[in-house]
Formats: C-alpha cells, sequence, structure tokens
C-alpha cells in the first residue's frame, strides 16, 4: 500500500494506494429511496387534487380546472415545493456521487457521504458470507445489493448497494475466489482444525460454509446463489446453498434441524417445574407486588383508578410470565452430532440447534430462591445467534435445570479439566463458594463500602484454557469464558474505584446475556489479570493449532479452537475439501 | 477518485501532538495503565475542532431552546413561565461552556498505543478507561471525518471486532496517521489472524 496522503479526495485522507474506486449504478438512489420519492409524490399529488377541488374542479372542466388551480395557489408554495423536490433529487444525486467502492488485494473498501465522509474497510478473509440481496424496487430495477457479513455483532454490515444484477454476481464472485485464495495461503495453520471438526464442520458450517459453496462452483457467475430468490441468504447450508430461502436471510429455511443423526437426551423441564421456577426466580415477588397493590388500592379506596394503573401493568406481567414459561416448558436439550439441539414451546415447538464450536462464553445463573431445589439456569453467547435481548430464549440451553442436568450437558460447553478446564471443586467454588479459596481472586475488603454484599464473591479465577467470572451474592452468576474467545478488554475505574483503589476488567464477547465484567478488583489485580490476558490473546494463537488438533475427541469443548476457527477464517474450507460437508449445520427454528 | 498529492498538513511529519497535562494529572492516567504504554495523543488541532463543533451545536441548540422565550416575549404563548423560558438557553450555554473548560482535559486523556500483539485506546478522565484490542480481533476498521475534521486534517478511526462492546474509537489524529494506522492493523490483522 503506497504511503497514503490526500485531503481532497480520501473521506479520511485515506486512499488505498493502487485501488480503483468505482462508483455504484447511478439508479442506486432511486432504489434507496424510493419511499420518500413516493412520499413526496403523495403528498405533491394530493395537495394539487385537494386544491383543484377546493376551486370547484370537475371532471367536465378538466382543461380549465387545472390552470385555474395553477393559478390560485400560491407562487411561494410552488416555489417552496419545487425548492424542496430539488433538495431531494441533489441530495440523492449527492449521496451517489460520493459513494464509491474498491477491492483492493484482500479489502472491501466502501466510501460513503459527503459532509461526514466514512469508509469502511473489511478483509476478505474476515467476511464470513457475501450474499446478493434484491429489495423489491431493485429488483424491478435489475439491480441487486452485495452485502458482506462480518463477525460483528450485525449493526454494522458492509453494504454495497446498488450494483447491476450481473454486476453483483461477478464481483461476487471474484471476491470468493480470492478469498478462497487467502485462505489457501493461511491453510497451513488450518488442517489441524479441519481435523479436528468431529462436530467442527457443523460449527464452522454456517458462515464460511455458505460462503464458500457458491465459490466453489470455480470461474464466473455463480449463478444459481442469487439465482431465484430475492436474497440468497447467509444461512444457505451447504447441501442445497442456493435455492435457499427466498425469505430472507434470517428467516432461514425452516427445514427441520435433525440431520438423522442420533440424539442423546440430556435434560427435559415439566411444565411444573417451569412454572415453579418462574415464581421462585424473581417473578413471583413482582406478581406478589402487583397483588398486593390492588388489593392495598381496593380497600383504601380508589378502585377505578387502581384497576385503571394497575391493568396495563398487568398486562404486562402476564405476557412477560407468559413468554418466559412458553420458552420454558416443554423444554429439551439434546446433543446430536450437529451440536446442542434444544427444543421448547408450549403452545409452538421451536427448535435449534446450536453448533458447539460457535459458543463463545457460557453462563451459570442461580435466583436466590432457585437454591433450595438445586435449579440452574444455562445461557450462552454464541456467534451468529446476534446480540441478547430480542429473542434471549435463543441464547438459553437450560433454562431451569438440576445440578445433574447441568453437569450432563456442562461437558459439552465447557472445557474438561484435564484438557485446560475447569474441575468440579472449583466448579463448585465458582457457583458457590466466596472468598480465594480455588485459586479464585476477589475483590479487596476496601470494595466493600461499593459491594457490601458481594465483595467477597466477585472474582475471576482461571483455568490454563477458561476464566471463570464471578459475581451475585443473592442471584449467583458465572461466566466461563475460553481464553481464546475473549474478543477484546477493557480496564476502567471511576472516581468513586480511585479512592477505594479498585478498577473493573470487562472481557468482552461476542454479545449475548453473559458478560465478561469482573467488578472492582484491586487496581493491582486487575492489571495483573488484563497483563496475563493480553498475554494469553498473544500466545493462544500460536499454540491454538495444536490444541485444536487434540480436539479430535468426542468431547465437545474442542470448541475452543477448532470450528470456531472454521468459522472466522474458514480454515475448514482452507484445509482442502472437508471431510464432511458442512450439513444442515445452522441453527434454526422449526 | 484523484489522488491528490497535497498541502503538507495532510503529512505526517510537521504535525505536533497534543502535549502532557498536569503532573497530577499524568500520574493518573498513568495509574490505570497496567504496561507503562507509550502513547501517541491526539493532534494539536483536535482541540480546535472540538471548540468548533461546541460551538457550532452550541449555536443550534440555544436558538432551538431560544424559541419558547421569543414566542413569550412575543406574547404569542403565555405558558412557560419566563424563568424557564430564560433558563432554557442559558443552560445551553452553560452546558458548552462546561464542555469547553473540560475539552482540553478530555482530549489529553485520550490516546493510543500500538504494542506487538495489541493495540491499547484510552479515553476518559473521570472515568478513564483503557481497552486492549488484539490485533488478530479487529473485524474491521473505519475511517470517518466531518466537515472540520477535513478542515484541519483530521479523522477518526473506529475499530470493530467481533463484540459489540469493543467501542474503540481512536478520535482527533491526523488523516495521515489514520491512514497509516488502518493499513497497519489490517497488515497485523492478517499476520495475527485470530479464530472468533
Amino acid at each position: 500500500m503506497t504511503e497514503p496522503r490526500n485531503e481532497s479526495s480520501g473521506p479520511a485522507g485515506t486512499s488505498a494506494g493502487e485501488a480503483t474506486w468505482e462508483r455504484v449504478h447511478p439508479l442506486t438512489p432511486l432504489a434507496r429511496f424510493w419511499i420518500a420519492i413516493l412520499v413526496i409524490v403523495f403528498v405533491v399529488g394530493r395537495n394539487v387534487v385537494e386544491s383543484a377541488f377546493e376551486d370547484g374542479w370537475d371532471p367536465e372542466e378538466l382543461g380549465r380546472g387545472i390552470p385555474e388551480f395553477v393559478r390560485s395557489l400560491e407562487l411561494v408554495g410552488w416555489l417552496i415545493g419545487i425548492g424542496v423536490v430539488l433538495l431531494v433529487l441533489g441530495a440523492m444525486f449527492w449521496s451517489w456521487w460520493f459513494t464509491r467502492y474498491a477491492v483492493t488485494e484482500g479489502t472491501v473498501r466502501v466510501r460513503e457521504g459527503a459532509l461526514f465522509r466514512k469508509e469502511k474497510q473489511a478483509r476478505l478473509d474476515r467476511v464470513q458470507a457475501i450474499e446478493i440481496s434484491q429489495p423489491l424496487l431493485a429488483r424491478l430495477l435489475g439491480l441487486a445489493e452485495l452485502r458482506f457479513e462480518v463477525a460483528d455483532s450485525g449493526e454494522s454490515t458492509l453494504h454495497l448497494r446498488f450494483l447491476t444484477r450481473r454486476g453483483a454476481e461477478d464481483l461476487r464472485a471474484r471476491l470468493l475466489r480470492r478469498k478462497r485464495q487467502m485462505q489457501d495461503d493461511a491453510a497451513p495453520s488450518s488442517a489441524g482444525e479441519a481435523a479436528a471438526g468431529t462436530r467442527g464442520p457443523g460449527a464452522g458450517g454456517a458462515g464460511p460454509g455458505e460462503a464458500r459453496d457458491p465459490g466453489d462452483v470455480p470461474e464466473g457467475s455463480v449463478p444459481p446463489a442469487p439465482g431465484g430468490a430475492g436474497t440468497a441468504p447467509a444461512s444457505g447450508p451447504a447441501p442445497e446453498p442456493d435455492a435457499a430461502a427466498p425469505a430472507g436471510p434470517s428467516a432461514a429455511a425452516p427445514s427441520a434441524a435433525g440431520s438423522g443423526q442420533e440424539e442423546t437426551e440430556l435434560a427435559r423441564v415439566g411444565v411444573g417445574r417451569a412454572v415453579a421456577a418462574l415464581v421462585a426466580g424473581g417473578y413471583g415477588i413482582f406478581l406478589l407486588l402487583a397483588l398486593a397493590a390492588v388489593v392495598v388500592l381496593n380497600i383504601v379506596s380508589l378502585p377505578g383508578i387502581s384497576l385503571a394503573v394497575l391493568a396495563p401493568a398487568l398486562f404486562g406481567l402476564v405476557t412477560g410470565g407468559w413468554g418466559t414459561l412458553n420458552s420454558t416448558a416443554n423444554f429439551r436439550a439434546g446433543i446430536t452430532g450437529e451440536g446442542l439441539k434444544v427444543r421448547y414451546g408450549l403452545t409452538s415447538t421451536r427448535t435449534q440447534t446450536i453448533p458447539l464450536g460457535r459458543i463463545q462464553a457460557v453462563g451459570i445463573e442461580q435466583p436466590l430462591l432457585w437454591r433450595p431445589f438445586g435449579w440452574f439456569k444455562l445461557v450462552i453467547n454464541s456467534a451468529g445467534l446476534g446480540a441478547s435481548g430480542a429473542d434471549s430464549a435463543r441464547n438459553v440451553l437450560l433454562p431451569v435445570g438440576t445440578g445433574q442436568e447441568l453437569m450432563r450437558i456442562l461437558p459439552y460447553v465447557v472445557e474438561r479439566p484435564e484438557r485446560g478446564g475447569v474441575d468440579g471443586r472449583q466448579l463448585r467454588a465458582a457457583l458457590e463458594g466466596s472468598g480465594t479459596e480455588h485459586g479464585f481472586t476477589v475483590s479487596p475488603g476496601s470494595a466493600r463500602w461499593v459491594d457490601p454484599l458481594t465483595y467477597r464473591r466477585n472474582g475471576y479465577g482461571a483455568t490454563r484454557d477458561l476464566l471463570l467470572v464471578r459475581s451475585g451474592r443473592l442471584r449467583r452468576r458465572l461466566a466461563v469464558m475460553p481464553h481464546v474467545k475473549v474478543q477484546s478488554m477493557r480496564l476502567a475505574n471511576g472516581p468513586l474505584d480511585r479512592r477505594l483503589g479498585l478498577a473493573d476488567l470487562h472481557l468482552h464477547s461476542v454479545g449475548g446475556p453473559v458478560s465478561g465484567l469482573v467488578r472492582h478488583l484491586a487496581l493491582a489485580d486487575a492489571q495483573e489479570l488484563a497483563r496475563r490476558q493480553a498475554e494469553r490473546a498473544a500466545g493462544a494463537r500460536r499454540v491454538g493449532e495444536p490444541q485444536a488438533r487434540a480436539d479430535c475427541p468426542p468431547a465437545p469443548p474442542g470448541e475452543a479452537e477448532g470450528p470456531a476457527a472454521a468459522e472466522d477464517h474458514g480454515p475448514a474450507d482452507a484445509g482442502g475439501p472437508p471431510p464432511v460437508p458442512p450439513a444442515d449445520s445452522r441453527r434454526r427454528e422449526a | 477518485m484523484p489522488e491528490t498529492e497535497n498541502a503538507p498538513a495532510a503529512r505526517g511529519e510537521a504535525r505536533k501532538h497534543l502535549g502532557e497535562g498536569s503532573p497530577a494529572f499524568e500520574r493518573r492516567l498513568a495509574a490505570l495503565d497496567a504496561w507503562d504504554s507509550r502513547w501517541v495523543r491526539p493532534d494539536a488541532k483536535y482541540l480546535t475542532v472540538i471548540v468548533i463543533n461546541e460551538i457550532v451545536s452550541c449555536v443550534i441548540w440555544t436558538a432551538v431552546l431560544c424559541v419558547p422565550l421569543v414566542l413569550r416575549l412575543l406574547e404569542v404563548w403565555s405558558w412557560p413561565w419566563m424563568w424557564l423560558a430564560v433558563a432554557l438557553p442559558v443552560l445551553s450555554v452553560a452546558w458548552t461552556v462546561l464542555e469547553l473548560v473540560l475539552a482540553p482535559r478530555r482530549a489529553r486523556a485520550r490516546g493510543y498505543s500500538e504494542r506487538e500483539e495489541d493495540l491499547l485506546v484510552r479515553q476518559g478522565v473521570m472515568w478513564h478507561r483503557i481497552t486492549v484490542v488484539p490485533y488478530g480481533r479487529m473485524q474491521y476498521v473505519e475511517v470517518s471525518s466531518g466537515p472540520w475534521d477535513r478542515l484541519f486534517g483530521l479523522a477518526k478511526v473506529e475499530l470493530h471486532t467481533a463484540s459489540a462492546a469493543t467501542d474503540v474509537k481512536i478520535e482527533g489524529i491526523s488523516q495521515h496517521d489514520a491512514a497509516r494506522l488502518r493499513e497497519e492493523l489490517a497488515q497485523r490483522g492478517e499476520e495475527r489472524l485470530a479464530a472468533l
């Protein structure tokens, strides 16, 4: 890359040496902003018609009517109208003029914006999938959008819109070829992982698998993929990479999850336990409070008001409870060759297969009132599941389970002790213990001013491959994160922390309910952990390969390296034709 | 797009970075740093850009917040109490003044440090934080610049990993540095490509 330096052209004086910047298709603004155009046309049109009517327009006097009402309209109004239209057209042209893209060695770059310029750049080997999508109007205009899915929680996908259909297909084919080349270059490191993938292929399958398939069609225009459907989805599972999902990417082909592999059941939650867990798990307390409020208000007076105020609250409570119940009751978890298969639902059943390799972090929770029953909840952060929140049921591996059930699932998602994982005693300490036993580091005494209940419990423990983050006194929480899955970390302290000599270390994982925040460590401890994690992050990549190779045995924790890698720079692909086609591997709901 | 060779301003060499703050301030920042890193602070022009941005946004906000006052004075409206109508624009100005007073400290507290295996980015005074992003984890890099940034040859670099929490922005560095950093990060990322 040559020394980039230019103010005027590059968004940020960033020019890619030999890159040639190209514009997107001139009809792009029309396809992007057609709604706005429609609105304008509608508003203007309506005004025209309305004012025509005001002027007593009637069909027979069509010829005379229009000039009359034109005259009758104020000139200013027209000028404003025309001004707005011009402005919009200008803005559209402007946005088109300044949108350019370039493909260089291993990257795709997109520049946007005139006043506020932006240049996004994604490395091809980081791109998990390249989709072609055609929204309605674009399709009518013969245009297509290229979307580059990066493993970044989604909101910042790179879009290239719009190109001609053909151009998009060609570019996609070119990029996929290029991507494969890059991966082949990087292959040596990944051969091991490909082999390691007893379940690997399933795991890695989704992202790169899909990307690969079309890529495998060696030359030219990858026709089928984008072929029929509007969106050639990221979801296209290998076998039918292309016909897939006219519905769109995330609506992923709702084909049945099971691909004929044996399933071993690990846990099952009946309706009874689901209800009990719901009531005991904090929800019951809300319910009691609400009922008490109703009763009190009714007794004190104001029955009308109490109803008006509480009805919506109660409604929320009921629907919330129902939602939880619906995803808890009839829950079944099992293990198949493709990953953990989870089914739940009271009224309708949803099925979901979670490739083990995609799991990034594991969280175990225990609300206070679950303790007597010995129940736990098991949640995960998983690549490809998207951020938490929206549909958090999808991040649950076990909504409420006994210790036994937990221990049955856990070995599949957490590294075992002999392989750098966590042993039973340490796990127990992590779940229930407090203080520094079993290698835990907790907040210093000064933290009691900020965490009076939890300062002996907040802390972390580390094994060779895992970091255990413990927190919560009443509602106990444990986060288990493999060192190699930590994306980045943040060391922070506020004014109060400084006074008390504390600092937080937040280990960032791929989005999901599990948080790697180690709160209120002594400053020196936090720094020490940060240093160690930085070293581990650096070391993990080098050590990574042999480790991955060791992962062949069925023990799932192999996830730590193998398939994950597959997912990212697609070693599975890179390592030559993968032994197993990344079968119907994606999680999906039925 | 034409590649223009231009003003020395855009080239790296001649530019100055923000200097150190008071010793106590520096000690406080250094206290959190676990690596005793050498930090590259924002460009000296960054402060100017902040000031311009603040003033521009202050003018806009104050203008908007003056609307009730004007309507009140014209007696179009009778509702907002006079003190409230006056307080709105005054608060807006006061807020800007506060921001301007804090700006130099905040700007000085920013910085990045390129290390062997990762990039450190720090920011914040009261809530100081240091983010560590291993090169191999970077998914993509985004460089952007607003109008004032460009006037002074500055840019902002944003790093994205697979975690949405990463949220790292290196603000107020010269366009030259931004471009260099971007290429550097891309290259190091390639060398150290890490599994997800």
